[in-house]
């Protein structure tokens, strides 16, 4: 609670508008997908791909939510995105702990922008999430 | 003594403010809305692939088995030579029905008479495509037309159309719509071109379009004040310049008589109700003698001369209502005097100014308009 409490309260980082809860949302999708993809789970592959191609589904969505309903998912809807396609094709590949490692980095990488900076890829694209807070500032 | 601080580095909200101000034209904004809907339907597209592919799996795995309608579901989707042969039936009627619309609203906004109307124009094209879908949809099951019905009878889409021909051109679009749903490609096209050719003749020829006179404006006018409708600037509209600039200079005198009649209105006495006009090259003794002998108790308003000798001659009065208008008085004055050369009468029966302006001087006719005596303060009674 502390965290995001120090993330809400800084209002340069980049992440209001559903930015920060997506990103959460993400964050916990692929954790599981990644569990699921280990070998130690014993999870049958047509459920993984079912599971990484609903989890490549929602990540569609949400940034189709960022395109459309200004809010600012596209971060996660990306992150999603090509987290599980990513890991999809790795697991297709009977790569299941290179699967596995390429969702613990995308996780990685996504609570280093969660916690750190902003987003880089809302950067390149002058993305701003936390535009009305700052013309709320006086 | 107080050093002077450098200027503050700005801070990152600034910076930040500074960096995601709007410099964005209309123009690039509607590109950019552009790009994002084309961007939309290509994720559509990849998300409906990638449903495919789950719908699939689902299908094969055994222990999804007992889900049969999610089964079914994934088995009809993944009938992909289905799909593709209605996919293209329908792209085929919903172009067709597209090309068919256009010319109907671009003759509506071609024989618009009155304010153009872009939504009605953009609605008759979306409106025949939507019929198309729904006929397709359709096709010749009964329970879903009886389905249609009632969900169309839930949506409140009726809307008043000012002008009846609108409601034509909304009937042609469904009609077009429809024709293409059915696959009746040939009715579509040969109703759409025999339409708009008739609409198009009638425009051109003013069809129904009554030929406007000044007298037939002043008709409307009287109309429209019984009706309690009062429309003079619709009635305005339909005139000449020439014909408006003399409409308005008749309006504006008469406003400025009925102002005049208010103002010379004795205390506890009757309001004066008409005017006598005479223009005469002689002397106004004559006139006047014969007005001193009338009932009406004329007084004399202007007297005002012109380069040619010509005097104009202003009376105002009060007479009976049996006794307007004074054809007897006319005609005396017009005799009476080789120099009369225009008599003229103008009653001002229950005529009231909106209100009194006690600023206009008494008589004074050649004054300039006062800013509140214009026409439109001038009620009729009638």
């Amino acid at each position: 609670m502390k965290l995001i409490e120090r993330i809400v309260q800084r209002p340069e980082r980049n992440v209001g508008r559903g930015d920060f809860a997506t990103r959460l949302l993400a964050t916990f999708v692929l954790g599981a997908l990644v569990v699921t993809v280990m070998p130690q789970a014993n999870v049958e592959f047509p459920m993984i791909k079912i599971s990484l191609l609903a989890a490549t589904e929602v990540g569609l969505i949400t940034l189709m939510l960022g395109l459309f309903l200004d809010t600012k998912t596209h971060y996660a809807g990306l992150q999603m995105f090509l987290g599980s396609l990513a890991m999809f094709w790795l697991a297709r590949r009977q790569l299941p702990w290179a699967a596995a490692a390429v969702g613990v980095a995308i996780i990685a990488v996504g609570i280093i922008n969660l916690v750190t900076r902003r987003s880089r890829f809302n950067q390149v694209f002058n993305l701003s999430s936390i535009r009305e807070v700052i013309e709320s500032t006086p | 003594m107080r050093s002077m601080s450098p200027p503050l580095a700005p801070s990152p909200i600034e910076l930040q403010r500074k960096n995601d101000e709007p410099a964005l034209k209309p123009r690039v904004q509607r590109i950019v809305q552009v790009c994002k809907m084309l961007t939309y339907f290509v994720l559509v597209g990849l998300g409906a692939r990638i449903l495919q592919e789950i719908l699939q799996e689902v299908s094969s795995t055994t222990y999804l088995a007992e889900f049969s309608r999610v089964s079914g579901m994934a088995a009809n989707i993944i009938d992909v030579n289905k799909n593709a042969d209605d996919l293209l039936i329908t792209l085929f009627a919903l172009i067709i029905t597209f090309v068919l619309s256009v010319p109907v609203a671009w003759v509506h906004s071609l024989t618009k008479t009155s304010a153009p109307d872009p939504s009605l124009t953009q609605t008759l094209v979306v409106l025949s495509v939507i019929v198309a879908g729904v006929m397709l949809l359709l096709e010749d099951n009964l329970a879903r037309a009886f389905s249609l019905v009632g969900v169309v009878a839930a949506v409140r889409y009726r809307n008043n159309l000012i002008d009846p021909k609108d409601a034509a051109y909304v009937f042609l679009s469904l009609a077009l719509g429809m024709a293409c749903g059915l696959q009746a490609y040939h009715v579509g096209l040969l109703l759409c071109f025999f339409a708009c050719a008739i609409l198009l003749v009638l425009w051109v020829f003013h069809a129904g379009a009554p030929t406007v006179g000044e007298g037939q404006l002043v008709e409307l006018l009287k109309g429209n004040e019984k009706k309690g409708k009062r429309t003079p600037a619709e009635a305005m509209a339909w005139l000449t310049a020439d014909a408006r600039e003399r409409v308005e200079a008749e309006l504006e005198l008469q406003s400025r008589y009925i102002m005049l009649a208010a103002q010379h209105q004795s205390k506890g006495g009757k309001r004066p109700n008409c005017v006598v006009t005479v223009k005469t090259t002689g002397s106004p003794d004559a006139i006047n003698e014969h007005l001193d002998d009338h009932r009406g108790k004329w007084e004399l308003l202007d007297s005002r001369g012109d380069e040619n000798g010509v005097t104009t001659l202003d009376y105002l009065g009060r007479l009976g209502k049996k006794h307007t208008p004074p054809a007897k008085l006319l005609e005396r004055l017009r005799s009476c005097d080789p120099g009369v050369t225009h008599v003229e009468f103008r009653s001002l029966r229950k005529m009231v100014p909106e209100k009194a302006n006690p600023d206009l001087p008494e008589g004074d006719l050649s004054s300039p308009a006062e800013p509140g005596t214009s026409p439109a303060d001038v009620r009729s009674t009638h």
